[in-house]
């Protein structure tokens, strides 16, 4: 089966953009629901224009015109249920935000606040103005005093964006959003702007008024509401095609439904003959009526719900497909924000169960009161288990030997591995069926790859089967289970020894990367090529990337990172990780603390932009030390430069992190397109991020999208590997007081032009 | 003073015709004359409104009159020993009791004709208590009358003897010591008016007098309703606030100034008054013009200490008006030594390659736009740099005293550096009704000590680096921050939560869920499952594999129930299994997670 299987209704795109509004605290907009029934009580008025045309003969160019006028009337139906769409979403939007107001007001109210006060005027300040009115009409003339009001000045323009704190992958857009406006006189002065910006999208406009334009639902209402509307259609049939009327009655043998006179595609395809002949459309009409008949059934490649009661008996790749194909190994989600394309697993590197077939009998029902299966046990795949001794004694020892070999290879797991504790399942009540349900098939091939013939553990986690019957099921499955041993035989664990000489190997690689420095970053994207080593054609290698513990090949595969050894806190360049612009990998290295997540026993400092962001939510709540290795607290306030500027809180030592810049990813072609726009408005928020990709913190960032850029800055940015992705981290350049403003600079490279900040482009021309 | 106003000196200039002239005038002003009337103004600001005394500057020490050279050795625990040494010297002094006998001579008086041969003269005895500074408002001084008697007017001096005159005589005691600290005589001499007073005496009183004038038309009034008496007075400080004695024995003649009926009270409301330039008469024509009164003074019992060494013994001219007189001769004396230098101003200005200059001499160290006296060429150059950073200072040495360098500063930074509170009155308020109130913290710079290097000229030849131009003394949050999304001002109470303290902001978990419902093919059971790991992992921010089990278990726990309620149990185990696919996780975790739920739903069905 395709992997490309699972995707999306057609309206993901467009909506991905657009569906956040201002504020942060927008609710999305539904996508828009698919128009299955338009109301048809609308039609009765012109049933009786319909009446009168009844008279005439009926030609095409009548029907045309039939087509057009229901045509027109659907689409102003979805106009209308579009636009009262966005109304309701609008006004939701509002009460969100009118909610959010009353709490903060009720916060406030807690919070002992002086209520405000409006600035007092000195009782002494002279009164030197006085309006007075005076009258001829012999009324005494009244004087008021006038108090000047002092210009208050106003914040700078800020345009709207979504917060973010983690960067957020965007398609590239094949249609202009809008077109940008940017006052009257640059859109008279500058008409070609407007145009060249055209043609970087085809002219494209989004809401262009696409005269001819028909999606299928459209189509469909279209048909079944002409059909109800001109009943005389059928007898227009009966005259004119009374010859094929045999055919199509034997076509439409289902329903009444079905039955549109050909004349209506007809009249349908030519006045949309874009659409195709008029036996194309009544096919397709036809599937249509299908697919929306039953709006129950699934599309017929979704696996049905196996928690459900249509749950089938399907094969394990079946079972497992949404979860394999949708879920990112790297940021441990479905369907991630930053990843647009996730590997299936490999499986290969699976981390195989630490215990072996407890040799004792689970319980009463247990498979290993069947004759015969004891020796079964001894034939299990195992390569250490050559040796001839007594099988249940060398079996424990065996057990101890490898749970601790796996401990010291692989330090990750030692928190969780109370493997000697025993895992308490509930005791089963009450007797198992001996049929086997499709659901339980289905789960069992999916788990039974976990634990090969530890079938005890089997029926634990089946639940609703005793452990002979999973034997017996097992047995009766077994053509179908591939032979994981022979997979793993391909690649042989590789012998101890050599791992010291890669380590050393690799640090001088690093080194010789460090030189060629002006070689271009590429994007990282995980190598998948089984069975084959990774080598000049791995697509690591070629991008001059190391590979990653995502990437497919096996752990240790030359081209792999090895993370570093350090104890001190990996902030010299004596730390391979910080020497390779990576920020240490908490399940690489292990030395330095980085997979330590109480906050209070790093002493890694090459974490800072994985954990800035984190509360250290996890397990320990270190109140004290929050803001210490976190991310700073940053303010804002109208820039002391230019616009909008952000400011520092809390004090900050040199080469302290402050914050990630976080944005949309787009592609380079993107950004060229974007930054046209952006250009215009001498405001830009992009960020070069590699070959590929650029940080657009235009719509969605963070609040130090709004730092100035400055040739004499207080933060560096720098260009991280972390985990796998490049992010971009803000350290501080130099020790940075409370309150400071922060800069950092824009340029690309010290000879790159200025182009931003007007200031220091006039100072720099001078 | 204005620089504007100066007398053009050119150097350079081929032909001065009066067209270049005007031109260059022209730009001169244009350099110069912006920050020349801002700090003329902030100048006369000084003058009404002082913010602090030049002579607190650390360059202007020698303006300051006190010397703090005690401070080097002060000691708090000297302040007892320092007191109970001046208890036992007054003790001593009150041991004594000193009698005072004022013999009078007469009253003189040229100016006013009275028919009548005597007047009524009082003494009476002033005694400031001098308390506090804030109570001076309200006196404490008490007076007694310490007798009144009849002099002659306008004797003649021959006949006039010491020995007959009328006399009054008093005992000073010490025994109200610590209220009254300072003691004077007033004298008050009454003189009877004659009935018919020409006119033409007044006038002439009232051109002859520099008087202010609000006291001439009073006096004049006094005298034209010939109902009240005219009435003298006169004070001399007989001690002063240590206790020294000022008034030596001898023979004194003292002016007496008029008095009106209702006289203000000697101790007025503090203000800032600049002193009067009155152009006196010279020191001696007063005691010919002005009334006079003469008398002898002498200390019967144990004169006192401080006449030993005061040393004069002469009679003692006690003059309202030399006060402001000496002060000035004192200033004088001072700047007499430097009236040698020469300080020659260069005014630079002009754009880009063509520029031009004017130069100014002055032969004082005066600042050219506030006027301040600097008492050294150190002083007066850092006070320019300090107070005047709209301008480039440079010192260039001379033989005779030297030149100075002046040009506009272009990098003068004119933002506003002071507490915001005082700008935007409503993010902090100090007092509540309701209690305690935050306020956003404001940093002053109160006491500034840095290490100086010693007060040399040097460096003063080289233009100001950046970092001393763009100091920022006053650090911290000195603005006024806004909400980052609604733009709205942040009041002091909400600057500690942070916008971005949560990892993932509502709106993406909202898109997370839709993202996942967009898709066609994925089961219910399937979709249900992955919002709530996805929710799980956002809120939770996993970043390494080896966090997962935890993730996995921690799911169950806070996610169990709803995995349960839902009937999702299967497509958790798939979801495990999964993991398991991805060799994140080992079967052990499949294992125990699974069975953490099981044993939920096993208590739930219990319970």
């Amino acid at each position: 089966m395709e992997s490309e299987r699972t995707t999306r209704s057609g309206l993901r795109a467009s909506t991905s953009g657009t569906s956040v509004t201002s504020g942060g605290s927008a609710s999305v907009m539904p996508a828009s629901s698919v128009l299955t029934s338009v109301a048809s009580s609308i039609h009765s008025d012109q049933g009786s224009e319909a009446s009168q045309t009844r008279l005439g003969p009926l030609t095409i160019s009548d029907w045309k015109k039939r087509v057009r006028t229901e045509y027109m009337r659907i689409c102003h139906m979805r106009k209308y249920k579009r636009a009262d769409e966005v109304k309701n979403a609008f006004s939701a939007n509002r009460q969100h935000i009118e909610d959010e107001v009353l709490k903060q007001e009720e916060w406030l109210k807690g919070q002992s606040n002086p209520k405000l006060i409006a600035p007092q005027v000195l009782p002494n300040t002279p009164i030197t103005r006085k309006a007075e009115v005076t009258s001829g009409a012999n009324f005494p003339s009244q004087t008021v005093a006038l108090r000047v009001m002092n210009a208050v000045k106003p914040t700078p323009t800020m345009y709207c964006w979504a917060p973010l704190q983690q960067n957020f992958m965007v398609e590239d857009e094949t249609v202009l959003h809008n077109i940008p406006y940017m006052g009257d006189d640059i859109l008279d002065q500058d008409g070609t702007f407007i145009e060249e910006l055209l043609r970087n999208y085809d002219g494209k406009v989004h809401g262009g008024r696409n005269t001819n334009f028909i999606s299928d639902d459209i189509f469909l209402t279209l048909t079944q509401s002409l059909t109800e509307l001109y009943p005389d259609c059928s007898s227009i049939k009966d005259e004119v095609e009374s010859g094929e009327e045999s055919q199509s009655s034997v076509l439409t043998t289902d329903s009444k439904k079905t039955d549109i006179p050909p004349v209506l595609f007809e009249a349908i395809s030519a006045t949309f003959p874009e659409k195709g002949s008029p036996d194309e459309l009544r096919d397709k009409y036809r599937e249509l009526l299908e697919n929306q008949l039953d709006p129950n059934t699934l599309p017929p490649e979704c696996t049905p719900n196996i928690d459900g009661p249509d749950a089938q008996s399907v094969p394990r790749e079946q079972t497992m497909h949404s979860f394999h194909t949708l879920f990112c190994r790297r940021c441990f989600k479905y369907d991630c924000f930053l990843h647009p394309y996730h590997p299936t697993p490999s499986m290969l590197t699976r981390k195989m169960a630490q215990k072996k077939q407890e040799s004792e009998p689970c319980g009463l029902e247990c498979f290993l009161h069947i004759a015969g299966i004891e020796p079964r046990q001894q034939e299990e795949p195992d390569s250490e288990s050559a040796s001839n001794s007594p099988p249940r004694l060398s079996r424990k020892l065996k057990q101890n030997g490898s749970s601790h070999s796996s401990n010291s290879s692989d330090d990750s797991d030692r928190s969780n591995d109370a493997t000697d504790v025993e895992i308490a399942f509930p005791q089963r009540r009450g007797p198992t069926n001996a049929e086997w349900s499709g659901a339980e098939e289905s789960l069992f091939r999916a788990v039974s790859d976990m634990y090969r013939n530890n079938y005890c553990s089997l029926s634990k986690l089946i639940g609703s089967k005793t452990c002979r019957q999973v034997y017996a099921f097992a047995i009766k499955e077994e053509a179908h289970i591939p032979d994981l041993k022979e997979e793993q035989a391909q690649t042989p664990p590789r012998k101890k020894k050599k791992k010291q000489k890669l380590w050393s190997m690799h640090c001088r690689k690093i080194q010789l990367k460090k030189d060629g420095s002006a070689n271009p970053v590429y994007n990282y994207q995980p190598c998948d090529h089984p069975g084959q080593r990774c080598d000049e054609s791995c697509p690591c290698i070629m991008a001059q990337n190391f590979c990653e513990k995502f990437c497919q090949c096996s752990s240790d595969c030359q081209n792999r990172f090895p993370g570093c050894r350090c104890k001190a806190q990996c902030n010299t360049k004596q730390c391979p990780c910080f020497l390779a612009v990576r920020e240490c990998d908490p399940d690489l290295c292990q030395t330095c603390g980085a997979d330590q997540f109480d906050t209070l026993k790093i002493s890694c400092k090459n974490v800072s932009v994985q954990r800035g962001q984190r509360k250290h939510g996890c397990e320990s709540v270190a109140t004290s030390e929050t803001g210490k290795r976190g991310k700073k607290h940053l303010l804002l306030a109208p820039s002391d430069v230019a616009g909008w500027g952000i400011f520092l809180k809390t004090p900050a030592e040199k080469n302290e992190f402050i914050s990630e810049y976080c944005g949309e990813i787009i592609s380079q072609d993107e950004a060229d397109r974007r930054g046209k726009v952006y250009d215009k408005y001498m405001c830009s928020f992009l960020f070069n991020l590699n070959n590929d990709f650029v940080v657009d913190a235009t719509r969605k960032g963070n609040k130090i999208r709004f730092a100035n850029h400055s040739i004499n800055p207080n933060c560096y940015a720098k260009v991280m590997m972390v985990n796998g992705d490049h992010r971009i981290g803000i350290f501080a350049k130099r020790p940075i007081q409370a309150g400071e403003e922060l800069f950092f600079d824009y340029r690309y490279g010290p000879t790159e032009q200025l182009r931003f900040v007007g200031i220091e482009r006039d100072e720099a021309a001078a | 003073m204005r620089p504007k106003k100066r007398p053009v000196e050119r150097q350079p200039t081929p032909e001065p015709t009066p067209d270049n002239i005007e031109a260059d005038h022209e730009l001169f002003l244009q350099a110069f004359e912006k920050p020349t009337q801002i700090y003329r103004y902030l100048r006369s600001r000084h003058v009404v409104l002082p913010v602090f005394l030049p002579r607190t500057l650390h360059y202007m020490k020698e303006r300051s009159s006190v010397t703090n050279k005690k401070r080097r050795t002060f000691k708090v625990d000297s302040i007892l020993a320092s007191v109970a040494a001046k208890h036992q010297k007054d003790h001593q002094n009150r041991s004594k009791q000193d009698s005072l006998t004022v013999k009078f001579n007469g009253f003189f008086n040229h100016d006013v004709q009275t028919d009548a041969e005597h007047a009524d003269v009082e003494i009476q005895i002033l005694k400031n208590g001098h308390r506090k500074r804030k109570s001076a408002a309200s006196t404490c001084a008490s007076q007694i009358s310490l007798g009144k008697t009849r002099i002659p007017i306008n004797p003649a001096s021959s006949s006039s003897s010491p020995d007959n005159g009328p006399m009054i005589t008093h005992k000073f005691t010490h025994t109200n010591g610590s209220l009254a600290r300072s003691a004077g005589l007033f004298v008050k001499v009454t003189c009877p008016m004659r009935h018919n007073l020409p006119n033409g005496l007044c006038n002439g009183d009232l051109h002859s007098h520099d008087e202010p004038p609000q006291k001439r038309r009073k006096n004049g009034r006094v005298s034209f309703h010939e109902e009240d008496p005219l009435l003298f007075g006169a004070a001399l400080r007989v001690y002063d606030r240590n206790q020294q004695c000022l008034l030596g024995n001898g023979q004194y003649q003292v002016v007496l100034a008029d008095l009106q009926p209702l006289e203000a009270p000697p101790g007025r409301a503090a203000s800032w008054l600049s002193v009067q330039d009155t152009q006196a008469l010279e020191p001696f024509e007063v005691f010919d013009k002005l009334p006079t009164i003469k008398f002898n003074l002498r200390w019967d019992e144990g004169g006192s200490n401080s006449l030993a060494s005061n040393g004069s013994s002469s009679p003692r001219l006690s003059n309202h008006l030399s006060g402001t007189k000496a002060s000035k001769l004192r200033e004088a004396n001072q700047s007499t030594p430097r009236k040698r230098l020469k300080l020659q101003y260069v005014f630079q200005y002009g754009n880009g390659e063509l520029m031009r200059q004017q130069t100014e001499v002055r032969e004082d160290l005066r600042c050219p736009w506030c006027s301040l006296l600097c008492p050294t060429l150190f002083g007066l150059l850092k006070h320019l740099r300090l107070s005047h950073p709209r301008f480039n200072f440079i010192y260039v040495p001379q033989q005779k005293g030297g030149q100075i360098e002046v040009t506009v500063n272009d990098m003068y930074d004119g933002s506003y550096i002071g507490n915001p509170q005082d700008v935007h009155s409503h993010i902090g308020y100090a007092f509540s009704r309701l209690g305690p109130v935050r306020r956003s913290p404001v940093t002053h710079v109160i006491v500034y000590r840095p290490k100086r290097p010693g007060a040399s000229l040097t460096e003063f030849l080289e233009p100001e680096t950046d970092g001393t131009i763009n100091r920022q003394i006053v650090q911290g949050h000195n603005r006024l921050y806004y909400h980052t999304l609604t733009c709205q001002p942040m009041r002091p109470q909400e600057i500690d939560d942070d916008s971005e303290a949560e990892n993932s902001p509502p709106w993406l978990f909202k898109k997370t869920v839709v993202m996942i419902d967009e898709f066609t093919d994925v089961n219910e059971g399937e979709k249900e499952l992955m919002k709530m790991w996805n929710l799980h992992i956002m809120k939770q921010d996993y970043i390494a594999d080896c966090q997962i089990p935890k993730a996995c278990f921690k799911f169950v726990e806070e996610h169990g129930v709803e995995i349960l309620e839902k009937n999702l149990s299967r497509n958790f185990l798939i979801h495990l299994v999964n993991l398991f696919d991805f060799s994140l996780v080992r079967p052990e975790v499949v294992q125990r997670a699974f069975a953490m739920l099981e044993n939920l739903r096993d208590s739930r069905e219990v319970a």
